[in-house]
């Protein structure tokens, strides 16, 4: 069972601490994709699951044995990388042959000349002929095999590079931010077809990605990462909706969240400035805390709430954004509204309504606060 | 492109043109109509003599000689050089204050004086004064006369070839191997590869152009190498050491046959020019093909 089991792992360049003692499951079969922001230690950490890197202190573990000391190239694993790496000299089909060749063949026989003349292994090399003709046809890639790297299109040589890495059934599927240089239109439809060999290979996968939709699209969890530490491990709706931090809440909000300084009161009442909010958190009053909401959680022109004023719309079709500047405190805030929802003109006076559920508030420290709904009369 | 215009840019290109005229075009078409003559260094005109030049080297029978020591020095000194500095640009690859230091060191025969560093070569090989000579008598063996034995001069010369030369190609194969990806690397040692495996699959595809440029630059410089013959055997012993390019200045200079030496130019002018031709011909369209 190739579980990997990432141990108190930390890494230091020097006196930079790139990794703090993270520590992470991938249980067998999980797409898993490590997301934040760059710099965060999102690649140095895979490079270290990788053994191209070693770690300053902690263990990974797969499948139960140490890989602490083992050669990249006894790990089991295969990498995608950003720029996919592909050898440059060889076809596209000996690009993928390679990984095969070189655990299959005795050395003497990988020799492009040799190989001719020796009798021996002749029948395992058809063996890997035809797993590299399967696992083409299986990435739509046949017509172009015998073309070198030079010659492929970018989307031909990530297909080319994600055959390389999954024609050997490794017990582990490494991808470093593998589409990040493919168009938008490309890099959607090559989502969902690596999410679903994935599935149909049954490979664990560790997914390094700074874009918080392939993560929240791609995975079945998500760990988000910041700074060297591990903020939050969830499954993507879980991450979504109950974010553990301000961190993660703010990484996970488009076009940003928005944020209101919050008092609390006696018996954990709190306020907005002038207005009580219908939310009550177990806390010491006299405590600050930050309220964080979603542009999509906030409606415009309710009866009550906070008063604002438009100072900006943004048309994107399927939506728009609407840039508001609050009367107590003029913070900016943006709102989301759906298409079909009557867009208030530029300069309209109107309140603001958030949907109290999805509010999500953060002490001093930026934790997540628990906090109990009220009934709306006894606000009033 | 006008007259007008053109004219600020050929008046430019003037100095560079005569001076190439009188150093090199003049030269080269002296040098082929003495080949076809009988003027010698005397006061008498030159006369047209056809192909006599090139009958008198060929009824000499030392051509072949001549030929087979230039094109044995040439392989022993271009394949000598390319390994050599292949090795030492993958056993210096790796930056550390050691490692430049030794890359330095391993420039320095290329920056020095030849002539200088030759005599002291023949100081080192000398089989009596020698330092090697003094080694082999120590341990009661009897020392090697490198430069006066015929089967030893010419491969003793390539050696010494090699140890000036070796420095430029290894630079070149190291700026090579900078240029290779370090992703590519590393997917190759993922991949299942060990250190043999990573040079045959990444680093010498990468170092293939950069190794026929070594090669051609080398094979010019062998073909060249006139202060090594000149120095260390002039040509012996017994001719064994004799290349095209030492015996066009012996004809010249020595037995004062200044039109055979033309001749024998002449034949050097086609084996260089067979060189380059297949080297843009087949070697170029081949890399590119690839």
């Amino acid at each position: 069972m190739p579980d990997l089991a990432i141990r108190g792992v930390s890494k230091q360049f020097g006196r930079a601490r790139i990794l703090d003692d993270v520590t992470l499951d991938v249980v067998d079969g999980e797409f898993l994709a490590l997301l934040g922001p760059s710099g965060c230690g999102k690649t140095t950490l895979l490079r270290i699951v990788a053994g191209l890197e070693e770690p300053s202190g902690g263990e990974v573990r797969l499948g139960g044995t140490s890989l602490m000391g083992v050669p990249p190239r006894e790990r089991n694993l295969a990498m995608v990388f950003q720029s996919y790496a592909l050898y440059p000299a060889l076809t596209a089909r000996r690009n993928i042959a390679v990984p095969l060749e070189l655990r299959r063949l005795p050395f003497l026989g990988r020799l492009p000349l040799l190989r001719r003349l020796l009798p021996g292994p002749s029948g395992r090399r058809r063996e890997i002929e035809a797993e590299v003709a399967a696992m083409a046809a299986l990435l739509h890639i046949e017509p172009h095999l015998d073309r070198r790297p030079a010659q492929l299109s970018g989307g031909q040589r990530q297909r080319v590079a994600l055959a390389r890495a999954m024609v050997r059934q490794p017990l582990l599927f490494l991808m470093d931010e593998p589409l990040s240089n493919l168009d938008a239109a490309l890099r959607g439809a090559m989502r969902i077809e690596i999410v679903r060999l994935q599935r149909r290979l049954g490979v664990t996968c560790l997914y390094v990605t700074h874009d918080h939709a392939e993560a929240l699209g791609m995975a079945d969890r998500v760990a988000v990462l910041a700074e060297g530490r591990l903020q939050q491990v969830a499954p993507p709706a879980e991450l979504y909706e109950h974010p553990a931090n301000l961190f993660v809440a703010r990484f996970l909000a488009r076009p940003r969240l928005n944020e209101f300084p919050l008092h609390v009161a006696e018996g954990g009442v709190l306020r907005f400035g002038a207005h009580r909010l219908p939310l009550i958190a177990d806390i010491a009053p006299g405590a600050t805390l930050t309220l964080g909401l979603r542009a999509e959680d906030l409606a415009l022109g309710g009866p009550e709430g906070p008063a604002a004023t438009v100072e900006h719309l943004e048309h994107h079709g399927p939506e728009s954004l609407v840039h508001l500047r609050l009367e107590e405190g003029g913070a900016e805030i943006v709102a989301r509204l759906a298409r079909g929802e009557s867009m208030p003109p530029r300069g309209a006076r109107l309140h603001v309504s958030p949907d109290w559920s999805r509010a999500h508030l953060f002490d001093a420290a930026g934790q997540a606060v628990a906090t109990r709904r009220i009934a709306a009369e006894a606000v009033a | 492109m006008s007259t007008r215009a053109a004219f600020p840019g050929l008046l430019m290109a003037l100095p560079a043109a005569l001076a190439l005229l009188a150093l090199l075009y003049l030269p080269f078409f002296g040098t082929v109509l003495l080949a076809f003559s009988d003027w010698s260094f005397t006061p008498a005109p030159p006369r047209f003599v056809g192909l006599a030049n090139f009958e008198r080297i060929l009824a000499e029978g030392r051509l072949q000689g001549t030929l087979g020591n230039t094109l044995l020095f040439a392989l022993m000194a271009v394949c000598g050089t390319l390994l050599t500095g292949l090795c030492a640009a993958l056993a210096l690859e790796r930056r550390t204050v050691l490692n430049g230091l030794l890359r330095s060191v391993a420039l320095l025969p290329l920056m020095s004086a030849s002539v200088a560093m030759l005599l002291v070569w023949e100081m080192m090989l000398n089989p009596i004064v020698g330092p090697g000579a003094t080694l082999f008598a120590l341990f009661g063996g009897t020392p090697l006369h490198w430069l006066g034995e015929p089967r030893l001069a010419l491969p003793t010369l390539a050696v010494i070839f090699v140890w000036q030369n070796f420095g430029l190609a290894m630079v070149l194969f190291l700026a090579g191997l900078a240029g290779t990806e370090a992703q590519i690397r590393e997917a190759v040692r993922i991949d299942g590869a060990g250190w043999a495996d990573e040079l045959r699959i990444v680093r010498l595809p990468a170092l293939a152009p950069i190794a026929l440029f070594v090669f051609v630059v080398a094979l010019i410089r062998a073909l060249q190498a006139f202060d090594l013959v000149a120095v260390l055997t002039r040509g012996g012993p017994d001719g064994a050491s004799r290349t095209l390019i030492y015996a066009i200045f012996e004809e010249a200079f020595r037995y004062f046959r200044a039109d055979v030496a033309a001749a024998l130019s002449l034949v050097f002018f086609c084996l260089v020019a067979a060189i380059v031709l297949t080297k843009v011909l087949v070697l170029d369209r081949a890399m590119r093909g690839s």
